[in-house]
């Protein structure tokens, strides 16, 4: 399982949430990056959390500032709307683009994009509310707009689409520490045919350790966890022996 | 000087951002005149093979880099970058690869792996050199391992080539560019010493 340091951007800071919500900021997002590089993290996620929501171009100057000193593999999304943007975001320093609201909202972009920087470069972010026992309730602009679609029915889509990968972010975990949404990895990462990357909720060991022997979790994405707990990466790789 | 075969599109800025780190001059490029003058060559990753053949072709470069291995140029290929080196993918019906190597780059069924792609870091084996390092792998497509393999890594008992080499081609399946400090020594290798 990979440990995926994520870093939530709103330009110029690192910035952390609860509930997708209330924004604290925690300053330089490229220390931060290079500190979790150097200490091992098997990739870094980069979101620009506002870019879609204020309809707003990727930062592509900003990003390549941020990944110049990184060589772990980098994944970027925020704002990503067309083929265009996906390739200048490759060319600002990522190895995979991440694409949440613009993919719900017009599906056959995530095949116009795959068809050009591959299949294994996308993404899909998906993030979450839960309405009741085993179901889910998909939200785009970074938590903001209810859609009315049940994740499993897109989750089956994007097998059908093929993507590369899933981030899926249960926005009732995010930022509280209490854990991930156990039943949400688990059912994701049972139905989807590419990997996926669990995220919302760590705040301890033991919850990284649940996804790691309940589900089939490919990866985690750990913020407040790093961030402000302070935990450093490769610690957390030795105690759950990934290293 | 390095030359990196400019597609269009892909990670070649990772890579030169790598290539800047370890302090070797390189050029993106997709210049005849640039190829010739280099002493390396990298074929960069991330990509769809058709994508790319077709962009070599549009750059009216593919018949000219189809006989590229001629000369004494090291040249390396990345992950998509080595696929082309090699008669076809199933990536692409549509368009041959450069046909530098003989074989035929497969794509991972549900069978053969769990999820698809294959990403992670894997330790290769099997060359007796000094690679036997963790790299970082990203791939949906695969050449199985065969006698130009030099190192390999086994999921679900198959057993995947991670580097193959034929004279003074090279190609992994692994990302150097995105592997750390190990990774930055492979590429520092290419640069300075005869693979």
């Amino acid at each position: 399982m990979r440990i995926i340091p994520r870093i939530d951007i709103k330009k110029p800071n690192l910035i952390k949430s609860i509930h997708l919500e209330g924004l604290k900021k925690l300053g330089n997002p490229a220390k931060f990056l290079e500190k979790y590089f150097q200490e091992g993290a098997d990739e870094l996620l980069i979101i620009d959390c506002v870019a879609s929501l204020y309809d707003q171009k990727p930062k592509f100057k900003f990003l390549n500032e941020l990944t110049k000193n990184i060589f772990c593999p980098i994944t970027i999304g925020g704002g990503i709307k067309t083929l265009d943007d996906a390739i200048k975001i490759l060319n600002s320093g990522a190895d995979k683009i991440a694409i949440n609201s613009e993919a719900v909202k017009n599906p056959k972009i995530i095949k116009k994009i795959s068809d050009i920087i591959g299949v294994q470069s996308v993404v899909v972010s998906i993030e979450v509310k839960k309405r009741e026992k085993n179901i889910w309730e998909v939200f785009i602009e970074n938590g903001r707009e209810p859609t009315g679609i049940n994740v499993y029915n897109w989750v089956e889509k994007l097998n059908s689409i093929g993507c590369g990968e899933i981030l899926i972010t249960s926005i009732d975990q995010e930022g509280t520490g209490k854990g991930f949404d156990i039943d949400l990895c688990k059912n994701i990462s049972n139905i989807a045919n590419c990997p996926v990357i669990s995220s919302g909720g760590a705040g301890d060991i033991l919850h990284i350790k649940n996804i790691k022997t309940q589900t089939k979790t490919s990866g985690v994405a750990l913020s407040k966890f790093l961030h402000i707990q302070g935990n450093n990466v490769s610690n957390i790789k030795k105690q759950l022996k990934l290293s | 000087m390095i030359a990196i075969i400019d597609y269009g599109f892909g990670n070649k800025k990772s890579l030169s951002l790598a290539l800047r780190e370890i302090g070797v001059p390189f050029k993106v490029t997709d210049k005849k005149k640039d190829i010739d003058e280099a002493s390396h060559i990298i074929f960069p990753g991330v990509g769809d093979f058709g994508s790319a053949i077709f962009s070599l072709k549009k750059k009216k470069i593919f018949n000219y880099l189809k006989k590229i291995n001629k000369g004494k140029k090291q040249i390396l290929g990345i992950c998509l970058g080595m696929h082309l080196f090699f008669e076809s993918s199933e990536e692409s019906t549509n368009h041959k690869g450069l046909s530098l190597i003989k074989g035929k780059i497969k794509k991972f069924t549900k069978k053969d792996i769990i999820k698809i792609p294959n990403i992670g870091w894997y330790k290769i084996k099997g060359n007796k050199k000094k690679f036997n390092k963790k790299f970082y792998f990203l791939h949906s497509y695969f050449l199985d391992k065969n006698k130009n393999t030099i190192s390999y890594i086994t999921r679900n008992k198959m057993n995947i080539s991670a580097i193959v080499k034929k004279k003074n081609l090279t190609g992994v399946q692994f990302h150097p560019e995105r592997s750390g400090i190990d990774g930055l020594e492979f590429l520092k290798n290419f640069y300075y010493n005869e693979f």
